[in-house]
């Protein structure tokens, strides 16, 4: 066991650490001198020359990468540019909001797709079918911000039963917390939905022709029964690969959902930090996703485990 | 072969309904300058007018003709798109065929196209943009970077399936080189995963530049785009609803086409995926 977490964890490490290299060559390759367009246009000399040297830029390469990979080992990203505060504390402030939304997203994706996917696959070629699976497609091919700002539209202006935008934690009330991240998980989680609507039919369909539905069948079995033991059971199993993959495309399209109802987590940090160009809270935002990431991976190859007897690490 | 593929896909129902919307946005596209006003032209005494004879979608907040901003944002868009996707589908094809038959370049690339792979897109690209800065060369790049992973590593899949081939051993057994095995073998084997890819590729290059632009971010801010105008249907949605609906319409019939495409192609192309 402990042998096999050691090897899937090697196996996830090009996740953070391809994504934190990337950004590392990418501000050393990029054109013209980025400590002067952080500085801005008005900066002097000296100033540009600070801003270089708080970025590690004015070592030789190879010091500036051994120096870097020395701090992000130790997690170390170091201060804002722009706020006398730390990054790691930044982030992982922020995060809370997202990893919320993320949850919230996910419950709605979770509630709807796979449902009507089952559905929809036992029914085939039914009417049922047919208008979930153009509505999936027409949901894959729907933009998560667009129908953010729809929904706005119609719940928020038309109707006035959601605000329009903000946030209040959980800890100071409940209610109201879901009644202000009500707009976003739905939005969000709607799209995704319509993957995992795709995913669940899929998935339904497979099992449809396994033996051991077969074999359900010619015992008698009533089709209804067949359905919730065997095909129900067979289909939801690779799902559970399928929600860590949308978790971390929720997680990107949260950073998006976000900015519409300026909900105050990752995504906000990270656009302030893009359009700034701060790059320490940049790499800081890059490396928690990642890290989450793996996690999440990481739990769900243990889960699968549980739900699968057949497999055993 | 292809010619037979090509009768196939035209007899789909699915696939021709999607390159119809798609072959309806290219031609919008390409015609913005004739069916459009200048897209440049601003005219603050008829901003947020509704839609009319004059302006078939409206005018949006700074008085500018909204049917000739989608026409020109189709443009910035599928321009755009057709870069990236160019560019990553060669690229992501070149490394997918050598990843699939050398194994030390597969041992390299997919360590790194694992790591891309997983990690949600459109965060990268927002990161590299602020890494790099904005721009279109900016955009593009970025794009084309979180995609080539994934055609790296459908053709990847195909390269080492062909590799397995009896015939494949044994032309090599009858003393092949590598080269004539690749171009002869591997890399036309390769071609249809890859084309299913290029509609993937492109549909979500269209969506990741909606979005970007609709953040800000990428795009010079005069540039018509459909995620600018968006952007801007935030604040005005209540008095004028049809900046914030012809723009998403014209960005779901772009992806609709291409996803209902790209399912058509990977029913001819790439049936054994297809049809699981």
């Amino acid at each position: 066991m402990t042998n096999y977490l050691l090897k899937r964890l090697g196996a996830l490490l090009p996740t953070v650490a391809v994504p934190m290299v990337l950004l590392f060559v990418m501000l050393r390759l990029a054109p013209g001198d980025p400590a002067a367009a952080i500085a801005g246009d008005s900066a002097t000399t000296e100033e540009i020359a600070e801003v270089r040297g708080r970025l590690g830029l004015d070592a030789s390469l190879w010091d500036q990468f051994l120096g870097w990979l020395g701090r992000v080992v130790r997690l170390d990203f170091g201060d804002s540019l722009f706020a006398e505060l730390r990054v790691s504390g930044l982030v992982f402030e922020h995060a809370q909001v997202t990893v919320q939304l993320t949850v919230l997203a996910l419950t709605v994706a979770l509630l709807i797709g796979p449902f009507l996917g089952i559905a929809a696959g036992t029914r085939r070629h039914g009417l049922l079918d047919r208008v979930l699976v153009f509505g999936s497609s027409i949901g894959i091919a729907v933009p998560s911000f667009w129908l953010a700002v729809l929904l706005i539209a119609v719940f928020g202006v038309v109707w006035q039963v959601f605000p329009v935008a903000g946030y209040v934690p959980f800890s100071e009330d409940p209610v109201l917390f879901l009644h202000h991240l009500a707009l976003p998980a739905i939005s969000l989680g709607l799209v995704e939905a319509a993957t995992l609507f795709r995913y669940s039919r899929a998935g339904v369909l497979d099992s449809l022709h396994q033996p051991f539905v077969t074999t359900a069948r010619s015992m008698g079995l009533p089709e209804r029964m067949v359905i919730r033991k065997y095909v129900f059971r067979a289909a939801v199993v690779p799902m559970v690969t399928v929600v860590g993959l949308t978790t971390g495309s929720l997680m990107g399209g949260a950073v998006v959902t976000e900015s519409v109802f300026s909900v105050p987590g990752l995504g906000q940090l990270l656009l302030t930090a893009v359009q700034r160009r701060d790059y320490p809270v940049i790499e800081g935002c890059i490396f928690f996703i990642a890290v989450v990431y793996v996690l999440l991976n990481l739990l769900i190859d243990l889960l699968y485990s549980l739900l699968d007897p057949r497999i055993r690490y | 072969m292809l010619r037979q593929r090509f009768q196939d896909l035209v007899r789909d129902r699915t696939a021709m309904a999607g390159a119809a919307l798609l072959g309806l946005m290219i031609a919008l596209a390409v015609l913005a300058p004739l069916l459009g006003g200048d897209p440049y032209r601003v005219d603050p005494t008829i901003t947020l007018r509704p839609p009319s004879a004059s302006h078939w979608f409206g005018t949006d907040e700074k008085g500018r003709d909204l049917w000739t901003m989608v026409v020109h944002g189709a443009r910035t868009s599928l321009a755009i798109g057709a870069v990236t996707t160019a560019l990553a589908v060669v690229t992501g094809y070149v490394l997918g065929v050598a990843c699939g038959y050398f194994r030390w370049v597969d041992a390299v690339v997919m360590r790194v196209v694992d790591g891309l792979m997983s990690f949600p897109s459109i965060v990268l690209v927002i990161s590299l943009v602020g890494v790099l800065g904005d721009g279109v060369a900016t955009m593009i790049t970025g794009l084309t970077v979180v995609l080539i992973p994934m055609v790296t590593r459908v053709v990847r899949g195909a390269a080492l399936a062909v590799k397995a081939m009896p015939m494949v051993e044994s032309t090599r057994s009858l003393g092949s080189r590598t080269s004539w095995v690749l171009l002869r073998y591997v890399a036309p084997e390769a071609l249809s995963v890859t084309i299913v890819q290029a509609a993937l590729a492109f549909s979500v290059t269209v969506l990741s530049v909606a979005a970007l632009s609709f953040l800000g971010i990428g795009l010079p801010p005069d540039v018509p785009s459909w995620g600018t105008s968006l952007s801007a249907a935030q604040q005005y949605f209540y008095s004028a609803w049809w900046i914030g609906v012809f723009p998403g319409l014209a960005i779901v019939t772009t992806v609709l086409g291409l996803v209902l495409l790209g399912d058509g192609l990977r029913d001819v192309f790439d049936p054994r995926s297809a049809r699981k």
